[in-house]
Parts: structure tokens; C-alpha cells; sequence
């Protein structure tokens, strides 16, 4: 406990990589490069590489993407949430969610991308763009939210900068990065006033972005009359959602980064168990909004909602659908009632099946639907009733996730994970510092 | 003869080799199926409409770039050669006619015959298709009959004569053809008249609509048209949304509200960030006070 | 002796000239045969074959010396906007339907369709078990309030003044939010290169020809054949159709016809046959109606042979 103020510089400094982290950033770029050949390949011959067809028209990519838009709403959780609502604990966990936040957004931008049938058309987006559509509210919200994460990201890296120039580990070339990233941060009064007052004005602005952020995305379908799409409860059940997927990426980032780099003394069983019950909470705030999404149609059984629903619960994506809600809500609400189940590595465990759970939860919301339109599908081949993906866009999509963990993995080398100014602050050693330096 | 016996079996063989080589090649060649119809537009121009087919691989196809040259029987069977002309695409022709020419006024109606022959054609065979017809006119008004409309038709002969027992068809002129007026058919009483009383205000551009009254395909006289346009009918009005701002309006016509309040949002969010970027610029030039 | 040598003379003589006579004739006929084989030979010789898809949709090889490259009608008005002072409506009679699929036919090969996935499609629908099986051409309703052009990002697909929904292929970027929003599921997606054949790839492209040439990575449907009423010409449907199931015109004239040519009163029709549109609770305000297949001119049966449930093109040997 009698920690000096060098000591938690040291402790929090970003480290070179030891084996075990190239090998593991090695095993991301090859990943990505595999995707990077399919995708050339799907780029030269068209979308017809994947599944996708005239029915099933949207897939995994779709999926995966909203996925990554619900991941990225982890930032405003913890970061602007909890700290608005004056939460100390969540202090060292700020980063981590920033950085997920950040990663995120970017590759929900790119998967996007990769889902277009004409990408060199692009800047048609912004050429003809209408303000009617739903797309173009989500390219809004997105560029509005990746600058707003990336800020609310780099704001409390001042302080830290300027430390590591002066304390930090690495190379005199990095240290000097630092320095200039710094900005001149030297601490005084009046930086530190804007320093708190923009924390402050970002921490309020992210929150209403973030929910803008995916309730448009839930509205790429809910604009749409298809069963299982055509409903208000989309926006709020699709954020309840994202907090759930958010929530236990940060656990599962946080339990890696805790082992790997011996964060014991900051990120503490403690943290484990106050996000364990953060996670129950917003895993039963989801579980209403799922029954509210599918009890209700079911009570009432209107043709084509009734199709819908009986291919979730016991036709062709029950084994999917139940997997997902029980697997991924409910269990984890179950074991982490347990204050055992709160302990690090079985919330690690926890938090990874919901993370899996929400991932699949995404696949069961936008394919099932588009296996039922309203007229009946003939006059095509019969695979077309049918979505299931190819090894190419599985290579892809399996690319974009390991490019999100490779930011992830980038940004974590170069900056500290636990923020070292507040932290100091918060246990009290910034006045010493100021004693031994003066 | 002994030598004829002796040859005449590879001599026939030979004869009917040349011979199946020849109609081969002739029969190679399709037999068109023309049909003709005088047409006689009034107050524009008289022509003949050839349509041409021929039974194909797969049923009856049109013969296109089909050249017929079309010929005016003069005195009994001498004729003139008129000119020529091609089927289009569709394998349908038109021969525009001038001068009929009016015989001198006897009693006797003037028959015109027209010939139009395919001659010399390497995928049809020769062939030929007359038609013979009299000259005739067909005038077309508009009537008042106890506030209501109708439309009154004359039809009369070369000579001036009306002509009575045929049956004119009346209709609307659309964008597809004719939309019939009334019965199917009305007969022209011992004046060359009928009479069409029109029941229903029919819609038309700038509420001028276009009548027709047809004689269609007569053994006599062949088809004539004839046309008035009268503004008898409801204007038009254009009830379609491209010039309001809609939600289905191309980008220059966004509804006002989508105009204003994502753009205020925008803005609302962007000028903070503008200035929260701002201040990192300020921070980077503020000089640290000394303590 | 002297007379049976002359004998034989005149015999030798008349030998000689049937001989020379077989052997004249074999070579006139074979020589004919030669110069018609050697001589097309050698014109094609000369050339370059070029691809083309035939008049009944196959793809094949042609000598480019007798290909002319017809310049396609320029339609004197924006493509945009329409036509002014028209508002193109379509009648469908289920009553006649007997699946014949010609509609279907004419469309691909006027359209250059080489897709798996017609434009025109004729379902086979069934309500419930009680109630009357029927035939039902559906292609693009044309709605008055599309709810594909409402989620185009990017204005590629549009409604014209004239009531026409057409696609800009020059524009789309592909991202498939239209054919989600289209409750008809009448939008098809070209997954990869629709090698359609020089004709329709050579073509100059308007969106009022819609496939004319098709482009990877965008999406098509059926565009109503602008390019025919430009030349005031029923749609290729309608045309095809052997059993008058198909009606179009202009509402504003109060008049569709068929394609035997007949024209009746629009407002008459709808009323006295008691014509519907298709999904009409969803709003979408669909320009094509429907004749209820009641008092059948044809049994649901007769179509039954016709019925291909995983083809709405038909394959031909591709390049």
C-alpha cells in the first residue's frame, strides 16, 4: 500500500512486447492479410463471393457491423456515464473503454464499407447525399461519434504524456512523441481549466451521441415493414443491447490487460466485482426489451410475425436463437447473482460468452427476417432460401475483428492503460510529487 | 438405244442432282404473307400499309427490311410503277399515295387498284397482293343537342354523294389507340350520318380531347380516319408529388423539418467540437505561470 | 468391217459425250457447292466474330462485318423527370392468368437478363387452404410512395413526374437498403458481372432502357419500358402476354389498353371487376392493379405444367 508516485508511474508506463505480444500481433496480421486477399478477390468479382443473394441481401457483414456500432457505445458507458454520475471506481477502466470505443467505431466504418456493392462509388455519399435516408444519418453519426471518442480519448492522455516524456521507458524518439503529443501540457491552472471543463462538455455531448449512434443503426431496420424489423422498440432495445456487448468487452479487455501486464494493484478484484454487477443489471434491463420484442408479436401471432417467431423459437435458428439469449443473458445473469461468480477469471469467462452471445444475438436480428418476405420466394434457385456464409466472408469479417483487437493491441503498447495522472490523484500521491520537485 | 439403257440410270441420277440443286435454292427461300390496307387519314394523307410475315423456324415471324415495289393499275391491266419501299423492324410498310386523282365526274365511282409485288428477293420468294378501293370522305363535328354533346359524322362518296349502310366506329383518341365512344359500331343512315351523344365528360389535357370517327377496313372504300379536337373535356390536373418536398424527393427537394432539425443537431454538436479541438490548441500555447 | 468400225465411232463418239456430259455436270454441281462454301469461307475469313444474343435470348457468334451498331433512340426529355401530364398506370386480370410466362420471356431477352432472377415474376399464390389457388405476375409496383426511394442514400433510385421508379446504375452504390425496404421483393442485385453480350454492353446507357447495359455491384427491376412509351409503344409485357392479362396506360386519360390493342375506360374497370393493389394496408400506394381471379377465363391447372419454382431465367450457355 505505501506506493511512491514513482512507483505507479512505472507500474502504469506502456511496455515493449514480450513474445507472447508478438506472437499475438503477428497471429492478428495474418488474419487480416488473409482477409485483405478475399477481400481483392470479392472487390474484382463482386458480393457474389459471399452467400448473399437476392433474398438473403444482407449478411455477417451487416451483422458484424452492428455489432461493432453496439461495442463501440462502451466509451459514453464508462467513460462519460460513470464518471458524470461521480463513480471513482470506474476511474482505471476509463482508458480501456476508450480505446474499445475507438477501435470499434473504426472498423463499424470499414465493415460498412466492405458491404458495399460499388465501393469506388463512395463519395457519392456525400455528392447526392439525402438527408431521407437512413444511411446517410448513420455516416453522420458515426464520423460525429469516432471524433468525439477520439477525443474524449486524447484529453486525458495530456497529463499521462507529459509524464511519460519525462518518466517514461521507451526510446528518446518516443519519449519526444509523447512530448509533442503532450501539447505543453504543464498542469497549471489555466490549462487544467480547460482541461476539465472540455472533459466535462465531451463526457455530457457523448452520451446523446451514443444513443443517437444506435438508434439509427436500429433504424436501418426498424424504417424497413419486414417482420421482425417493423418494430418501435428497436432504438432502446437495440441500446440496451449495446451497453450489455460493451460492458463485457471491457471486462474480458480488462482481465487480459490486468494479467498480462501485472495491473493488479489497479484494476482489483474489487473492479471485477463492481462490473459484475454493472453486467447483471444491464443484462436484465436487455432480457425486458427481449421480452417485450418477441412475447408480445407472439401473443399475437399475425401472419407473417407468426412465421418469423416460429423460425426463432424451434425452426431453423432455434438452436442460435436460444443459444444466444440463454447462453449469452441469461446465465451470465445467474452466475454473476454469486459474488464467486464476480471473482476475476470466472466474470472473464462470463463476460467472453456474452461477448460471443452478443455477436450471434446480432446474426439472429438481421438474417432470420430476410428468409421470410411477404410474397413467396420462387423463381430462384433453391441455395437462395438459404443464407449461410462463405469461407471468404468469414475470412473477411474474421479480419475486421482482428483488426478492431489490433488497434486495441497498438494502442495499448503505446499508452497507458490505467490513466496515470488520475490515478495518482486519486490515491493522493500528486502532493509529494509536488514536495519532492519544488 | 442399247447405249441409253446402259446410261440412263447415272443420266437420270445426274439430271436430278441438278435439278434438286435447283429448287433447293429456290426453296430455300420463305413465302411471305403480305395483307394490305388502304388508309386515308383526312386532312393529311391517304397511304397503303403492307404487313408482311412468314412462317419461321419457330411460328410466324416478321419480315423486316422486306423492299416492295408498289404499282397503280392505269387502263386495265397496265401498270405504273410507283416507287418502293421497306419494312421495318416489325415488318410492317407504309406507302404514302398522292394524287389519287378523282375520275371526271360521271356516276360511276373510279376504282383504284394497287399492286405491291416482291420481286427479286433473295430470302422471298416473288410475289404479289392487290387492293382496289374507292375514294370516299368522312367529316367529323361536334353538335349540341339539348345541353348535350354529340359528335355527328358524314361520310360521302367521290362524287359528293353520302353514303349509306356503313359503319363507322367512335372513339377517343390515347395514348394507345382509341378509346371507344359508345356502341361498337353505329350505321350511317340514308344522309351518310350518325349521331353519338356523349354521356361522359371525359379527362384530356388542358381539357381538350380529341375525337375519331373510323371507317375501318370497308370492301369499298378502306379505311378512313378522321379526327377533331374540341375543349369539351376536365382539364388534367398533374397530382404527382415530384415537385413537393417529400420524403422521396431527390436531395435538392428535402423536406423542411429534415432540413432544419438534423442540421441544427449537427451543428450543435460539431461547433463544441469544433471549439473542444480548439482548446487543445489552446492548451498546447498557454504559457505555464510561474510559481 | 468398214460399217461395224463406223458403229463404233458413233458409239466411242456418244461415250465421249455422256462422259464428258456426267463429268461436266458432277463438276457444275460440286463447283457450285465449292464456291458457296469457299466463298462465304472467305469472307468470314476477313473478319472478326463478334457475341451476340440472339432473337431468342441465346448467345451467339457472328461475323462483325454483319453486325451495324444501332444508335439508340435519344429520348427528348429528361429521364428524370417523365413524360408531363402522364401518370402510367398498369392493370393485371388474375382472371386470365395462365401462367404462360411469355411476359416473363420477352422481358429478360428485351432487358438482357442473364441473372438467376426474373424482373417480372409470376407467383403461384394460395391465401389459405380454402381459397382459390391463382397465377400472379408481380413486377415493380411503381408506388406513389416508394419506400425504396425513400432509403436511398445516395438519390439512385428516383420517381419520376410520369409515376415511373427507375434506378441510375451509373449511381448506386450498392448497399442493398432498397431491396430491404421493397415488401414486393421486386429488386434484384447484379452479384457479379452480368455478361449480357456486345449488344447490350456496347449500348450508350439511359436509365429509361433499364439493364441496357446491367452493372456489377448495382441494382435492378423492372422499369416500366419508358423506351417504349417513347416510341408509343406498349410495354414488352403487355405485348407478350397471349391472353390480354396485362393493361397499361395513362390514368390521367382514363384509359389502359391491352396488348391485342383494345383500350377500355380505367375508372369503369377497376369498379365493375373490382380491382385491388397489392399490400394495400402498408401504404405504399402501388400504380399497378389487380383484376380478382374470379369467373376464370382458364383453370389454376392449366398453368400447373409450366410452373418452374427455381427458374425465372432461362439458362443459356454463358461465355
Amino acid at each position: 500500500m505505501n506506493q511512491t508516485y514513482d512507483q505507479l508511474v512505472d507500474d502504469l508506463s506502456p511496455k515493449k512486447f514480450g513474445w507472447k505480444g508478438k506472437i499475438w500481433t503477428a497471429f492478428l496480421v495474418f488474419v487480416i492479410l488473409l482477409g485483405v486477399y478475399s477481400y481483392i478477390q470479392q472487390f474484382r468479382e463482386g458480393l457474389i463471393v459471399t452467400g448473399m443473394r437476392d433474398y438473403a441481401l444482407w449478411g455477417v457483414y451487416i451483422s458484424n457491423f452492428v455489432f461493432f456500432v453496439a461495442i463501440s457505445l462502451v466509451g459514453s458507458l464508462v467513460t462519460a456515464i460513470l464518471r458524470l454520475s461521480g463513480v471513482q471506481w470506474s476511474t482505471p477502466l476509463t482508458r480501456i473503454a476508450e480505446i474499445i470505443a475507438v477501435a470499434a467505431i473504426i472498423m463499424a466504418g470499414l465493415t460498412i464499407i466492405i458491404d458495399m456493392g460499388r465501393p469506388d462509388r463512395m463519395l457519392n455519399l456525400f455528392m447526392h447525399g439525402r438527408l431521407q435516408s437512413p444511411i446517410i444519418w448513420d455516416v453522420i453519426v458515426i464520423t460525429t461519434y469516432l471524433f468525439i471518442s477520439v477525443l474524449l480519448l486524447y484529453y486525458p492522455l495530456l497529463p499521462d504524456f507529459s509524464i511519460l516524456k519525462k518518466r517514461g521507458q521507451g526510446s528518446l524518439r518516443l519519449r519526444e512523441w509523447y512530448g509533442k503529443l503532450s501539447l505543453n501540457w504543464s498542469g497549471d491552472s489555466k490549462q487544467h481549466k480547460i482541461y476539465t471543463q472540455s472533459i466535462k462538455l465531451l463526457s455530457v455531448m457523448i452520451i446523446p451521441v451514443a444513443f443517437a449512434i444506435h438508434t439509427v443503426t436500429a433504424w436501418l431496420f426498424a424504417t424497413t415493414y419486414r417482420p421482425g424489423w417493423d418494430s418501435t422498440n428497436f432504438g432502446p432495445y437495440f441500446i440496451a443491447g449495446a451497453f450489455v456487448a460493451g460492458a463485457g468487452a471491457v471486462i474480458a479487455v480488462m482481465y487480459v490487460l490486468r494479467k498480462t501486464y501485472q495491473l493488479e494493484n489497479y484494476i482489483t478484484d474489487e473492479h471485477f466485482d463492481k462490473m459484475g454487477k454493472m453486467l447483471v443489471l444491464l443484462c436484465l434491463v436487455y432480457l425486458y426489451f427481449n421480452i417485450n420484442e418477441y412475447l408480445i408479436p407472439t401473443y399475437k401471432s399475425t401472419e407473417e410475425e407468426a412465421v418469423h417467431l416460429q423460425s426463432l423459437f424451434t425452426g431453423e435458428y432455434a438452436a442460435l436463437f436460444w443459444t444466444a439469449i440463454v447462453g449469452g443473458l441469461v446465465l451470465p445473469v445467474i452466475a454473476l447473482l454469486f459474488p464467486k461468480g464476480r471473482k476475476p477469471l470466472p466474470l472473464f469467462i462470463v463476460a467472453i460468452a456474452v461477448v460471443l452471445g452478443a455477436w450471434w444475438k446480432r446474426y439472429i436480428i438481421v438474417i432470420p427476417t430476410l428468409s421470410h418476405p411477404f410474397l413467396p420466394i420462387q423463381g430462384v434457385p433453391e441455395s437462395w432460401r438459404h443464407y449461410s456464409p462463405t469461407w471468404m466472408e468469414w475470412s473477411i469479417t474474421l479480419a475486421t475483428l482482428a483488426g478492431a483487437l489490433l488497434i486495441i493491441t497498438l494502442l495499448v503498447r503505446f499508452l497507458p492503460i490505467v490513466p496515470i495522472q488520475e490515478t495518482a490523484e486519486e490515491k493522493g500521491l500528486l502532493e509529494m510529487t509536488k514536495i519532492t520537485e519544488s | 438405244m442399247k447405249y441409253y439403257s446402259k446410261y440412263r440410270t447415272p443420266l437420270l441420277s445426274i439430271l436430278l442432282i441438278c435439278l434438286s440443286t435447283l429448287t433447293y435454292s429456290q426453296n430455300k427461300k420463305y413465302k411471305a404473307r403480305v395483307s394490305l390496307e388502304y388508309i386515308k387519314v383526312m386532312d393529311q394523307e391517304s397511304y397503303i400499309a403492307i404487313s408482311a410475315k412468314y412462317k419461321g423456324e419457330e411460328g410466324f415471324e416478321q419480315a423486316s427490311n422486306l423492299q416492295f415495289t408498289i404499282y397503280k393499275e392505269v387502263l386495265e391491266d397496265s401498270l405504273v410503277s410507283l416507287g418502293q419501299v421497306e419494312t421495318n423492324d416489325d415488318g410492317k410498310a407504309k406507302f404514302v399515295l398522292k394524287d389519287i386523282g378523282l375520275d371526271n365526274q360521271t356516276d360511276t365511282l373510279a376504282i383504284h387498284t394497287y399492286l405491291v409485288a416482291i420481286e427479286d428477293n433473295e430470302k422471298f420468294r416473288d410475289a404479289k397482293k392487290s387492293i382496289s378501293f374507292s375514294e370516299a370522305s368522312l367529316t367529323i363535328g361536334l353538335e349540341m343537342v339539348d345541353s348535350t354533346y354529340q359528335i355527328s359524322a358524314v361520310l360521302t362518296d367521290a362524287v359528293g354523294r353520302p353514303v349509306q349502310g356503313e359503319y363507322l366506329k367512335v372513339g377517343l383518341k390515347r395514348l394507345y389507340g382509341m378509346l371507344q365512344t359508345g356502341k361498337d359500331n353505329y350505321e350511317t343512315n340514308e344522309d351518310g350520318t350518325i349521331l353519338v351523344s356523349l354521356d361522359e365528360r371525359m379527362p384530356g389535357i388542358n381539357g381538350n380531347l380529341t375525337y375519331q370517327v373510323l371507317l375501318k377496313e370497308s370492301d369499298t372504300y378502306g379505311t378512313i380516319k378522321a379526327q377533331i379536337i374540341v375543349p369539351i373535356g376536365t382539364p388534367i390536373e398533374d397530382e404527382s408529388s415530384f415537385d413537393e418536398r417529400t420524403m422521396w424527393s431527390p436531395p435538392s427537394k428535402t423536406p423542411f423539418y429534415l432540413l432544419l432539425f438534423p442540421n441544427l443537431m449537427i451543428l450543435g454538436v460539431w461547433i463544441p467540437l469544433i471549439l473542444l479541438t480548439f482548446n487543445l490548441y489552446r492548451i498546447s500555447k498557454s504559457k505555464a505561470k510561474n510559481t | 468391217m468398214e460399217e461395224i468400225k463406223k458403229d463404233n465411232t458413233r458409239r466411242d463418239f456418244i461415250d465421249k459425250g455422256i462422259k464428258i456430259g456426267k463429268i461436266g455436270a458432277l463438276l457444275s454441281v460440286g463447283g457450285l457447292a465449292v464456291v458457296k462454301i469457299f466463298g462465304s469461307k472467305a469472307n468470314a475469313a476477313d473478319n472478326d466474330m463478334v457475341e451476340l444474343m440472339s432473337t431468342d435470348g441465346t448467345l451467339i457468334q457472328v461475323p462483325a462485318s454483319e453486325v451495324t451498331q444501332v444508335p439508340e433512340n435519344k429520348p427528348a426529355y429528361d429521364p428524370r423527370e417523365g413524360f408531363h401530364n402522364r401518370k402510367f398506370v398498369m392493370v393485371v386480370d388474375l382472371a386470365k392468368c395462365r401462367n404462360a410466362k411469355k411476359c416473363q420471356s420477352s422481358c429478360n431477352k428485351n432487358h438482357y437478363i442473364t441473372g438467376d432472377n426474373a424482373w417480372i415474376k409470376i407467383y403461384k399464390m394460395q391465401e389459405t387452404e380454402k381459397t382459390a389457388p391463382y397465377w400472379q405476375p408481380t413486377l415493380c409496383q411503381h408506388c406513389d410512395h416508394p419506400p425504396c426511394v425513400k432509403v436511398c442514400p445516395v438519390d439512385a433510385t428516383f420517381k419520376r413526374r410520369d409515376g415511373i421508379v427507375l434506378i441510375d446504375n451509373n449511381r448506386c452504390i450498392g448497399c442493398r437498403f432498397c431491396m430491404a425496404a421493397c415488401p414486393y421483393s421486386v429488386r434484384i442485385f447484379n452479384w457479379s458481372d452480368p455478361w449480357q453480350g456486345e449488344t447490350a454492353e456496347n449500348t450508350e446507357y439511359n436509365p429509361d432502357h433499364a439493364g441496357v447495359p446491367s452493372q456489377q455491384g448495382t441494382v435492378d427491376k423492372c422499369d416500366f419500358c419508358p423506351h417504349m412509351i417513347d416510341k408509343g409503344e406498349l410495354p414488352h409485357c403487355v405485348s407478350a402476354c397471349p391472353n390480354d392479362v396485362f393493361s397499361f396506360g395513362d390514368m390521367y386519360e382514363d384509359t389502359v389498353t391491352n396488348g391485342s390493342g383494345q383500350s377500355v375506360q380505367l375508372s369503369k374497370l377497376l369498379k365493375d371487376r373490382a380491382g385491388y393493389r397489392l399490400m394495400e394496408s402498408l401504404g405504399t400506394e402501388p400504380s399497378v392493379y389487380y383484376l380478382p381471379p374470379s369467373d376464370r377465363v382458364v383453370d389454376f391447372e392449366e398453368g400447373v405444367s409450366n410452373y418452374t419454382e427455381f427458374e425465372s431465367v432461362e439458362k443459356t450457355d454463358k461465355p
